[in-house]
């Protein structure tokens, strides 16, 4: 003979079962008796009521979910369900931190040095608060470049410098019916007199 | 019939009546209707169009049952209040989830015996020996009754909270709620075979835990 299932008893406990199955535990003294001691105890147990709290209780209490609900956001509110991309911010922006510190180095070596190109070192300038520095200014060091390769007769011709004694030296390098002629013009032009003012001007 | 509108503005004739439409939260007056004569699914649906006072009607319809399930668990008045509430808050972040596939009271005891689960696993169950019980008056013709009930419910309960978690919330969930197999099921995320055999192991520890006591 096959018994019955738990599930099957258990119906029976609770009078939900077949007719058959009914049938079958008026014939199976092992599986009526299971069904008895499972009906013994569901009475036992039933009789456990929980203690009723104060009247006042509920009303607390709900009280208190009401004001825990308002302080959440609304269920329906699409927010939610970006909230958790909150979690990650501080992650996220030390990554781009990190990311940008990267790329920037490897930039900076790539970049060709526009320092001067005869070994001269830039001039170490710095502006009132001691943080500009002249030789990071890519206009300076084109021109100390460009100026490193003038030579001193250049300098002089173009008046791009003017050197203490350069007018002696000047004068030493002339002829003599230069130095004669140099002279006589030195001459007439302190002879005028000072009244007259220089050519050109006029009220 | 069907008379388009375009017709009547066409020809200049004018219709007798009105049609006037009515959007399904106003009543005919085009009142919008107190929350508290809503069903549980108007509720959950006033609750996620923004009326948070629906969840109010809701926190109010079920915080009994709620409560009750998480004494059963618990047995301690301040923990089954905390877990209540949490129950409660945890159904609101969540209300977007609920389908309507289940009541809202299945849906409520199916968070509910999570949240209680979690607890009672989170830190050492409370070990209540069945010997710290108030002993069961043995004599038939006791005249306290009440005590006597109130001392057998006290074992009863201690004998439930040493049951696995499965057959406890089955237990509790079928004697003291009263929820069908199916529900119960649901509830549980189970199938209604594995309900009924919980059940009877259920039943069948605690036949043992009390007559252990008995002896």
């Amino acid at each position: 003979m096959r018994h019955l299932s738990p599930g099957q008893l258990v119906d029976l406990a609770e009078h939900a079962a077949p007719a058959e199955h009914v049938a079958h535990a008026a014939s199976c003294e092992k599986c009526r008796t299971q069904v008895d001691a499972l009906r013994d105890v569901l009475r036992l147990a039933a009789s456990d009521p929980v203690p009723e709290p104060s009247p006042l209780f509920w009303e607390r209490f709900s009280a208190r979910v009401n004001a825990a609900v308002r302080q959440e956001a609304a269920p329906g509110a699409p927010r939610r369900a970006w909230a958790w991309a909150w979690r990650w911010a501080p992650i996220a922006t030390l990554a781009v931190l990190v990311l940008a510190v990267g790329i920037g180095t490897s930039m900076w070596k790539g970049l060709p040095r526009t320092g001067p190109a005869s070994g001269v070192p830039a001039p170490v300038l710095a502006d009132t608060d001691g943080e500009l520095l002249l030789q990071d200014d890519a206009s300076w060091n084109l021109m100390t470049a460009l100026s490193s390769d003038v030579v001193f007769d250049d300098e002089a011709s173009t008046d791009l410098a003017s050197v203490p004694g350069l007018a002696e030296r000047a004068l030493q390098q002339l002829t003599e019916p230069e130095r004669v002629e140099l002279a006589k013009i030195l001459r007439e032009e302190m002879a005028q007199p000072a009244s007259a003012g220089p050519k050109g001007e006029s009220d | 019939m069907s008379i388009r509108a375009a017709e009547w503005l066409d020809s200049g004739i004018q219709p007798e009546w009105t049609l006037t439409v009515v959007a399904p939260t106003q009543d005919e007056s085009g009142d919008i209707p107190p929350v508290a004569d809503l069903d549980d699914r108007g509720l959950v649906a006033a609750c996620l169009a923004g009326r948070v006072d629906a969840f109010d009607i809701i926190v109010e319809r079920h915080q009994r049952p709620v409560y009750q399930l998480c004494y059963r668990f618990v047995r301690t008045h301040e923990d089954a209040s905390d877990l209540s509430q949490e129950v409660f808050l945890r159904a609101y972040r969540g209300l977007r989830r609920f389908r309507g596939d289940s009541t809202l009271s299945t849906w409520l005891y199916r968070i509910g015996v999570n949240v209680c689960l979690n607890r009672v696993s989170g830190r050492k169950t409370q070990e209540t020996s069945l010997d710290d019980v108030p002993q069961l008056a043995a004599a038939a013709g006791d005249p306290s009754t009440t005590l006597i009930r109130a001392e057998q419910g006290a074992r009863v309960r201690a004998a439930v909270a040493r049951l696995p978690r499965k057959q406890r919330a089955t237990l509790i969930l079928r004697m003291y709620h009263e929820l069908s197999h199916q529900e119960i099921a649901t509830a549980l995320g189970t199938s209604v075979g594995a309900v009924k055999a919980n059940f009877f192991h259920a039943l069948g520890n605690l036949k043992k835990l009390l007559a252990v006591e008995a002896r």
